[in-house]
């Protein structure tokens, strides 16, 4: 951190203790708002409840505006301090330096929003009851409160940012703009109905938000857990295949690497990527109807255990069939043996009539079985193995993916991903 | 049959629906159109985009504005709106596979509402713009509280009645999954009712909206949860795959096992864990030919489970289920024995056919169970009487 940044981190606390000094002299506060909002916001921020939106205000805003509304700057700012560091700040070691300036800036931009809101005509409605029920009255100034509070907002935090990340203010506003006067909007909203709710139903109303707030963070947590657990699913398929025919271990997850190299380079959309991913990853699950003995084979096959072979996009296809989560997958994985001059299997399919994925899938595929070993010979050096790439670019395999592929690896980076053992414990710590 | 008891509800459901909405009409004085309009369309909003359940019905859980009628409207107003709304709903709702879960869902809002709404709303009159004293409060609470109760309780004991389950069983699996969802939406609901009289449509749209996230939230989440449990499925019928004679083995071993539990009184997390280590004890066999010596797959498909984060705590299950003496007292022992015994069972009743199958195959099994717990063996008895 440049002395710059420090003398400029430092200066805001002391400004916002000036400002809360000169403030108390002609406001009084409202203890019960912050009390009661107070312990809203520190929940708040403990919870993270956090919109997934980058670069967007953060929800204790809402709650924040609500205090300024109701008690006035003082309160606003009190209520503001509670939620300024979060315990969580100590447990990743936060400078005390950023600490002590987000205590300043939420305390400054409170302040500001107060002062903007009592000056322009608004009154604190926790105490003046009769008033707040006639939104026309104070609806005005209560949007001015708001930008005020966003404007000092992202003054203090965008100049903040600008010196430490040495990126122009202007350039930091411009990138945030969009998302923060979305949830900036969202959140006025909120912070308005948080007043209603106060002034008609006392402090009690307060729960008919704080209950739907932890229903939707709870469903949210369990849905992130789920997820990681699905993965870890998609992966114990693969495992299963792998126990069968050691020669493929690693193979699944090189192939939908390869393959998100390849959709990424041809400049395929991110669902279409993701797809294929997971294509690649599940695209030899119906090696489980073929015999251990015909996988691990040394000598050519005879053309029974070639046709059990070559049914294995469809078994796979059909295992897969009922997860209806991957129903946009099944495709693709039913069509990666097929080559683009029809002599694939299982349909010997041609030209169009074969899936984009399936083709991204079947350069990958195709790569990496090149570059490993098998069980009927050893790998191809990574040179000769592109010089069979280009043999087949055009021919039976999509030449844009292959180009795709080439423009995107090296020798290094291949022998990297085959001696690299997987870790299936990715997700844990 | 269970689409023939679920027709009955919606018919019964929609005979009292358009009773309650006749006997409003006959003081149509009271009515007005804006309003019945407003309770209806905020009902379609909410409920239009229909929450999926694993089993395939579908919620609309239109509870938040049905409660928010409910306060704001006179009562002839909020049925007879709610009632509009399920109709339009269950409209758009026809492409879905089950408009009669859809109606049954949705034809009860109107019900619940003329009841309570009869009972305890008159004494609020939120429609006014001034504080609510705490009285008040406290009665909106009671009402909350109220339809959501019956809103739940109600839908679980149809549900229930249908699939021809026991009642209890399936309330709990049904708070277990919605509650939270359902106690959300009426809290929103409520809210809805005290902002609109000063705020007005501002207010109620800021409100719909976060109903509306909010279940989308959970429809994401259910989503992902059905992709889970089928994947889990498909992984176990894998190693089935080529052994035609087990088709289906691991999904009643599943079901023997989660009865078994239930008499035993396990908790949930405990269920759950052995529902998945019953489902995939067999994962080990996928990569033998012939059957190798005993218990080999399952130190196999331990190894398997073992490296796949989330289903790693069940690989020590499945590594005992072949164990000749199981620890009597840890509860991966009394799980790896469930297993154990109803996949026996499951082996030995399938080579009978015959009516008195179950009770023969039970005899043969128990004969060789003298290592298991006494309780897991009178679990297993009652768990065949009186199948899942």
């Amino acid at each position: 951190m440049s002395r710059a940044t420090r003398v400029y981190l430092a200066s805001i606390p002391v400004v916002a203790v000036a400002a809360l000094y000169f403030t108390a002299r002609t406001h009084s506060i409202d203890w019960r708002v912050v009390l009661f909002l107070g312990a809203l916001t520190f929940l708040a921020e403990w919870a993270a409840f956090s919109i997934p939106i980058e670069g967007s205000v953060s929800l204790s805003f809402a709650i924040v505006y609500a205090a300024v509304l109701l008690g006035g700057p003082l309160s606003g700012a009190a209520v503001a301090l509670f939620g300024a560091v979060p315990p969580q700040d100590f447990k990743t070691r936060k400078p005390p330096l950023v600490m002590a300036f987000n205590l300043g800036q939420v305390a400054c931009s409170a302040l500001a929003s107060g002062a903007v809101f009592i000056l322009s005509g608004g009154v604190a409605l926790a105490a003046n009851p009769a008033s707040a029920v006639q939104l026309d009255a104070w609806l005005l100034p209560a949007v001015l409160a708001a930008l005020a509070y966003a404007t000092t907002n992202m003054l203090l935090v965008g100049e903040g940012i600008s010196l430490v990340a040495h990126v122009p203010l202007a350039e930091v506003w411009r990138t945030s703009f969009r998302s923060y006067t979305v949830s900036l909007i969202a959140l006025t909203l909120l912070g308005i109905v948080l007043v209603q709710l106060v002034v008609v139903a006392g402090y009690l109303g307060l729960l008919l938000l704080v209950v739907p707030f932890s229903v939707a963070r709870q469903t949210f947590q369990v849905y992130v857990q789920l997820s990681d657990a699905y993965r870890g699913t998609i992966r114990s398929l693969i495992a299963v295949i792998e126990a069968k025919d050691p020669y493929t271990r690693g193979h699944s997850e090189r192939v939908a690497i390869y393959a998100r190299d390849i959709a990424e380079e041809i400049g395929l959309p991110d669902a279409e990527i993701q797809r294929i991913e997971y294509a690649a990853l599940l695209h030899d699950i119906g090696k489980v109807g073929v015999a251990v003995t015909t996988l691990l084979k040394k000598e050519t096959l005879s053309a029974q255990e070639f046709g059990e072979i070559r049914l294995h996009p469809l078994t796979g296809s059909r295992v897969l069939a009922e997860i209806d989560f991957l129903s946009d997958v099944v495709p693709i994985i039913e069509a990666h043996h097929e080559r683009l001059d029809g002599t694939g299997y299982p349909y010997g399919l041609a030209g169009k009539a074969v899936p984009l994925g399936a083709q991204v899938l079947a350069v990958a595929d195709t790569f990496d079985a090149m570059t490993s070993d098998r069980s009927y010979r050893p790998a191809l050096t990574f040179d000769d193995a592109v010089d069979e790439l280009r043999r087949e670019s055009g021919v039976s395999i999509s030449e844009r993916c292959v180009d795709a592929l080439l423009s995107r690896i090296d020798a290094s980076r291949v022998e990297g991903l085959s001696s690299a053992g997987f870790d299936w414990g990715g997700h844990h710590e | 049959m269970s689409e023939q008891r679920r027709w009955i509800l919606v018919i019964v459901l929609g005979a009292a629906s358009i009773t309650a909405v006749a006997a409003c009409l006959f003081d149509a004085d009271s009515m007005q159109v804006a309003n019945i309009a407003y309770a209806g369309v905020g009902y379609l909003v909410v409920s239009a985009v229909p929450i999926r359940l694993p089993r395939g019905d579908t919620l609309g859980v239109g509870i938040g504005p049905a409660l928010a009628a409910a306060v704001l409207l006179s009562p002839c107003e909020a049925v007879t709106g709610l009632a509009l709304g399920v109709v339009a709903a269950a409209a758009l709702g026809v492409r879905d596979n089950s408009p009669s879960g859809l109606l049954m869902d949705s034809l009860r809002y109107p019900l619940i509402i003329f009841v309570v709404a009869r009972l305890m709303v008159p004494e609020l009159e939120l429609g006014a713009v001034e504080p609510l004293g705490l009285e008040h409060v406290l009665g909106l609470l009671a009402l909350t509280v109220s339809v959501l109760a019956l809103d739940l309780l109600t839908y679980a004991a149809f549900t229930a009645w249908i699939d021809a389950e026991p009642l209890l069983q399936r309330t709990g699996s049904f708070l277990r999954l919605v509650g939270g969802v359902y106690a959300g939406q009426a809290s929103v609901g409520v809210a809805l009712a005290i902002v609109y009289p000063s705020m007005g449509p501002l207010g109620a749209l800021v409100l719909l909206v976060l109903m509306l996230v909010m279940k989308h939230t959970f429809g994401l989440y259910l989503r992902i949860r059905s992709a889970y449990e089928r994947t889990v499925g498909v992984l176990a019928r894998l190693a089935e795959f080529q052994l035609s004679e087990t088709q289906g083995h691991a999904e009643r071993v599943a079901s023997i096992a989660t009865s078994m539990g239930r008499q035993l009184r396990l908790r949930h997390r405990s269920l759950e864990r052995l529902a998945l280590a019953a489902l995939l004890h067999d994962i080990g066999k996928v990569g033998a030919e012939a059957v190798t010596e005993i218990g080999v797959h399952a130190t196999l498909g331990a190894r398997i489970l073992s490296q796949v984060p989330f289903l790693e705590d069940v690989a020590p299950v499945v590594a005992r289920h072949h164990d000749e003496s199981f620890g009597h007292r840890d509860p991966d022992g009394l799980l790896a024995q469930i297993v154990s015994l109803a996949s026996r069972y499951d082996e030995v009743r399938h080579l009978h056919k015959g009516s008195d199958a179950d009770s023969i195959a039970l005899e043969a099994v128990l004969e060789y169970a003298a290592s298991y717990d006494d309780r897991v063996v009178a679990a297993l008895r009652r768990a065949v009487r009186r199948p899942a």
